[in-house]
């Protein structure tokens, strides 16, 4: 097949008319010629719109619920078939979630991330993200993770642990434009039965809770609720109280100054 | 869409590729906010070629799914991921019908020709982005230009799933005839369509 014989059967290949061995013999030749390539993306361009013709019709609601049932569930049986290393990253999700909305816009939020153990990932952006994609985390919060990773102008803070021997630290990231962030822990002191890890604001006229949350193995991740941020931030810090959380802080394990 | 969240606006305002993006980082939000854009134009397609509205949901789902499960199986041209989206739905509820063994002898020019509607502003399109829509309108009245006999062939191959030899024995027409007029119709849709195509290269 030559390419004027391409160009005649460009149309009806790409409507899907072409019979079989002609078929093969255009597929053969476009491989190699760069023109009639060009040309058979437009045909099949034009076939495309042609779709557009039709008489559109919603299919019933119901089959997104279905379609959209099935893909969490995959992502999650594949991230139950993934090594112990990306289960790690399970986030632990804020037991007392009513005293955090979803929502809000700006401020401060914190992310932590993968330090140690995730070093060796550390600078694959693109990696990252996907495992924190297949990690158990909550949709909302994940895509609040997204958007601080995506910000190139993300901020980090270190948050050292209080005690003197305690090996715990944290770590936040936050992104201004995104006016979110997410903050982590690691090597926490663990909880007693009925106890949780409770977040703080540090501002002038006090301190203010940010949410509790829980960990079984000392790592834990907890987007911060940028609404409640307040004014006139000069900390951030975590505790360790009884569940349901408290109003006033009890000893800080970890603590980072916010002053600038 | 009823009660559109804030969430769900942003979504709505990332384009394909950007989806298709994080869709390889398995963001459900960015899967579901193609699935919308896009379902009424694939379930339609598919329904059209099956013509039976269970397996054309099936097929949505099958469409859909895939692209969940293997989102590099589209390579990223930007602003071709449309293009690619239908011939994945075309050819795919093509392939049914064929697999089905009910090769559809019964479609006929008449019935095709119903389906066309002349460029009267869609009246159905509420699923549609207003980008959409307006290439749908667009095409319609490209489509408007072609003549019926020439449309009418077109529809049998691509809805159809009908080659040019099948469509010349079912219309019991010269096969030179058929190629002639599905080049032609092709034709006469690009030039119309042409300084509309931009679209295609956002
Ligand atoms: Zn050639």
């Amino acid at each position: 097949m030559d390419c004027p014989d391409v160009r005649e059967l460009l149309d009806a290949y790409a409507l899907g008319a072409a019979e079989k061995r002609e078929a093969q013999q255009l597929e053969e030749h476009v491989a190699d010629c760069v023109r009639c390539w060009e040309e058979l993306t437009q045909a099949q361009q034009s076939a495309a719109l042609f779709a557009f013709s039709i008489t559109l019709q919603e299919p019933p609601t119901s089959l997104e619920r279905r379609i959209l049932a099935r893909a969490a569930q995959e992502r999650d049986a594949a991230l139950r078939g993934s090594t112990p290393l990306l289960r790690r990253l399970r986030i632990s999700w804020p037991v007392a979630a009513g005293a955090f909305g979803l929502a809000g816009a700006a401020a401060l939020a914190f992310t932590a991330f993968l330090q140690v153990q995730m070093s060796d990932l550390r600078d694959d952006r693109d990696n990252l993200m996907q495992q924190v994609a297949e990690a158990r985390v909550r949709l909302d919060d994940q895509n609040q993770i997204f958007n601080v990773l995506f910000d190139p102008n993300q901020q980090t803070k270190m948050m050292p642990a209080v005690a003197t021997g305690s090996s715990a630290w944290g770590e936040y990231h936050w992104s201004k434009t995104a006016g979110q962030g997410v903050l982590a822990c690691h090597d926490m002191p663990p909880l007693a039965e009925g106890e949780v890890y409770q977040a703080w604001f540090v501002a002038q006229d006090g301190q203010i809770p940010a949410g509790t949350f829980e960990s079984t193995d000392g790592d834990c991740w907890y987007p911060m609720e940028p609404a409640r941020t307040p004014v006139g931030l000069t900390g951030v810090g975590i505790t360790r109280e009884k569940r349901g959380g408290s109003n006033t802080p009890g000893e800080w394990l970890l603590f980072a100054s916010l002053r600038s | 869409m009823p009660d559109v969240s804030p969430e769900e606006i942003a979504y709505s305002g990332l384009d394909d590729e950007e989806l298709m993006e994080r869709i390889r980082y398995r963001d459900l939000k960015a899967f579901q906010a193609l699935y919308r854009r896009y379902t009424a134009l694939v379930y339609s397609t598919c329904l059209r070629v099956v013509r039976d509205p269970h397996i054309a949901e099936d097929m949505v789902q099958e469409i859909f799914l895939r692209i969940w499960r293997k989102p590099e199986s589209y390579v990223n041209q930007r602003g071709r991921f449309l293009t690619w989206l239908i011939s994945v739905t075309r050819n795919r509820a093509v392939d049914e019908v064929r697999s089905r063994n009910r090769r559809l002898r019964h479609e006929s020019a008449s019935p095709a020709e119903q389906d066309f509607q002349p460029p009267a502003p869609p009246a159905d399109d509420p699923a549609l982005s207003a980008e959409l829509a307006d290439q749908r309108r667009l095409i319609l009245g490209a489509l408007a230009v072609i003549p019926s006999e020439q449309r009418e062939i077109i529809q049998l191959a691509y809805f159809g799933g009908l080659t040019q030899q099948e469509i010349a024995e079912r219309l019991g027409q010269p096969l030179g005839t058929v190629k002639t007029r599905i080049r032609l119709g092709m034709q006469k849709l690009r030039a119309a369509l042409t300084p509309q195509l931009r679209w295609e290269d956002r």
